[in-house]
């Protein structure tokens, strides 16, 4: 019998390489959090090595210097096709979320954005490291998500998925593609450890306060915790029942936020 | 510590969603975070909003689409799959089942068994799930009384008889409301000698498939440093360093180079389910779509007999092709002749050809299908990762199906 986390690991190489392999042009979403820099590690190990795709991060602006200083090193040591796309122009105007309401400062800085490289470059098909017990409206989504020209995704109406046999004909968009769908929080942390994948300091408790999960430094708040290590933090999770979110702002308007953001193109 | 895929099945309002929040509330796997907003939404006492999240959802107090949660019990892991009772949402309903190793029907105590009810368990049957626990449910609206849980069972008994399926896991009495015999047997039902349904659960016991034939499907040819590298994942069987392939449908043979997984040191031998890669040197053409077996023991079909499960919204039309997709195979196809329809739902068996071309939404179906060329099919009760497959037509699933007879 394989193992919990190889069993894991061989779902989403599978689900990776069916995406790459029907699509012509795919591209990976890298937030630099934990979640899409392991969905990075996962691609590495589907293709022998090489990430043989542009990897995309969106950058509002608003990011932490730590992110900034993760993402240019890891670009350089796994040879990435790094390219970075943001809303020059909204941030020059002064947007934020001081600014407007966190929904519209996540359409503007991040949607928006994402919106035009998928249209200049072309790409047929995104890569993206959610997660289904992230969030109640996540665990709806499937493996192979299809969106319209205005992003929109129809959870209405979303095609049937038997037996790793994914949509991904239909005159779309672009496809959605999340490999990670079937792990959990603590089984990538679990996966971190066992593959000693690199992960941005700010997940590490500082003075007695470490970030759960990591974007916009004005939209994250650190929680309380001592917990220094990658083994420290799954012993924290072992414990814990607050969700990796709660840190999160955007979540907290409306319960139904998350729907509308998603609902709209957001990842 | 295992992991069990469980899906959730059964008739609109039987309390299947229901069920799902009882089951995390009670064993305290409820994250903070949803409590805070269940609060929120003003409905603090819907243990169905944790799964039903989408606004529709919570206005229309109904599932619309499958989803998954997880949690950990004493001796194995939990993934647990909600799906809609309702029939117009049958795909999602599919989609749910087809990633459980095991399935909870639930059966309202009050309503009995229903179209749905029926439906689910013909799914399930179909699919070949082998531990299906049977919940009679809202046992409060009957008293809580043995008498009402007995015939209920019975009609469960004979519902899976109908369907030639072996026994239930369980049947057990619950109230997912109000969590009586959840995690705990209930004092209100003392008559009840059996386990709770936790520890039903947990009791279940998955055995390890016996191994079968070597079917590896190619996913990809990848080019690397000018090299080529052929990709897939064993779907069943093992694949052993140094011994002889056919690649199918070709019917040429070589023998691979070495076979490797990235940044993991070479082994002898590769399992199911594992991703894996070797060179191509050596190798005839090989593409996306063919499958490697060891010697001459697959079986290559154009004609197949199949059972069916229609869930796409439009009926079939006579003499429509479709895309036949089985593994990593896509082949061009049509139902040539369809011999018996079912409508589990309404008890209903056609086998008048003139009905039984009628294959709408909801419909099980015999049917002879031909396809415009060869592929690797087995048997889905050989081999299930090669026995089952999907009709697509331009580019939406319509039916999936079992293959029953190879010809
Ligand atoms: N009386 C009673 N009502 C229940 C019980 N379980 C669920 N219900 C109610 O049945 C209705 C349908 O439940 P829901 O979980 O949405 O059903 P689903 O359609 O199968 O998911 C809701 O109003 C529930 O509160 C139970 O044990 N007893
Ligand atoms: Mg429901």
């Amino acid at each position: 019998m394989m193992d919990h986390l190889t069993s894991l690991e061989n779902r989403s190489i599978f689900i990776i390489r069916e995406a790459y392999f029907k699509f012509k042009n795919i591209a990976l979403l890298w937030s630099i959090g934990k979640d899409s820099t392991t969905l990075l590690w996962l691609c590495k190990k589907a293709f022998f090595g090489t990430v043989p795709f542009p990897v995309i991060h969106i950058d509002t602006g608003y990011k932490f210097p730590e992110i900034y200083k993760f993402r240019d090193e890891y670009a350089r040591k796994w040879g990435l096709d790094l390219i970075v796309a943001s809303n020059l122009e909204k941030i020059g105007q002064g947007a934020g979320p001081e600014k407007s309401a966190k929904f519209e400062c996540c359409n503007l800085l991040k949607t928006a954005p994402l919106k035009e490289i998928i249209a200049a470059r072309g790409i047929d098909s995104l890569l993206v490291g959610i997660r289904r017990d992230e969030h109640g409206i996540r665990a709806k989504e499937r493996y192979f998500s299809p969106r319209d020209d205005t992003f929109r995704w129809n959870y209405r109406d979303q095609p049937a998925e038997l037996w790793d046999q994914y949509k991904s004909m239909e005159e779309e968009n672009h496809f959605r593609i999340h490999p990670l769908l079937h792990m959990t929080e603590k089984d990538i942390w679990a996966y971190i450890q066992r593959e000693d994948i690199p992960v941005c300091e700010l997940y590490f408790s500082r003075s007695g306060k470490r970030y759960r999960s990591i974007g916009c430094a004005p939209c994250c708040g650190p929680e309380d915790s001592q917990a220094s290590s990658v083994g420290e933090i799954i012993e924290e999770l072992e414990g814990s029942r607050t969700s990796e979110r709660a840190g999160r702002s955007q979540d907290k308007e409306d319960v139904y936020t998350m729907q509308k953001l998603r609902a709209l193109g957001y990842m | 510590m295992d992991t069990l895929n469980i899906a959730i099945v059964g008739h609109v309002d039987h309390g299947k969603s229901t069920l799902i929040g009882r089951l995390l509330l009670d064993t305290g796997s409820l994250p903070e975070s949803l409590r805070e907003e269940m609060s929120g939404s003003g409905k603090e006492s819907d243990l169905a909003f944790i799964t039903d999240h989408l606004e529709e959802e919570r206005r229309k107090r109904i599932t619309i689409d499958t989803s998954q949660v997880f949690f950990q019990g004493e001796k194995r892991k939990f993934v647990i799959i909600d799906t809609p009772g309702h029939k117009e949402f049958l795909k999602n309903t599919i989609t749910g089942c087809c990633q459980a190793d095991a399935a909870i029907l639930m059966i309202d105590a009050a309503e009995g068994v229903r179209g749905q009810t029926r439906r689910h368990a013909n799914i399930l049957s179909l699919m070949g799930l082998k531990h299906i626990v049977v919940a009679i449910n809202k046992m409060d609206l009957v008293d809580w009384a043995e008498g009402a849980f007995q015939e209920l069972a019975s009609q469960a008994e004979r519902l899976f008889e109908v369907f030639g399926m072996g026994p239930p896991s369980h049947i057990l009495p619950i109230s997912a409301q109000s969590g009586e015999n959840i995690t705990r047997t209930s004092s209100k039902m003392s008559w009840h000698k059996g386990p709770s349904l936790l520890a039903a659960l947990e009791g279940l016991e998955l055995t390890t498939p016996e191994e079968k034939e070597l079917r590896f499907p190619v996913q990809g040819v990848f080019e690397k440093d000018g090299e080529k590298i052929i990709m897939g994942r064993i779907e069943s069987g093992r694949l052993c360093q140094g011994k002889q392939l056919m690649v199918l449908p070709a019917r040429k043979t070589f023998t691979p180079e070495k076979i490797f997984r990235h940044g993991e040191k070479e082994r002898e031998n590769y399992f199911a389910g594992e991703c894996v890669g070797f060179h191509s040197t050596g190798a005839p053409e090989i593409r996306r779509g063919d499958v490697l077996v060891e010697e001459e023991m697959a079986s290559l079909a154009s004609s197949l007999r199949a059972t069916l499960f229609w869930f796409g919204e439009r009926p079939w039309q006579e003499g429509e092709k479709f895309l036949f997709r089985c593994a990593t195979q896509e082949v061009g196809g049509r139902i040539a002749e369809a011999m018996k329809k079912i409508d589990p739902g309404a008890e209903k068996t056609v086998t008048k050809p003139s009905e039984a071309y009628k294959i709408t939404h909801g419909d099980f179906a015999e049917a002879r299908i031909e396809l415009d060329r060869q592929a690797a099919v087995d048997l889905f009760a050989h081999i299930p990762e090669m026995g089952r497959f999907v009709l697509e037509s331009g580019g939406l699933p319509l039916a999936g199906g079992i293959v029953t007879g190879i010809s």
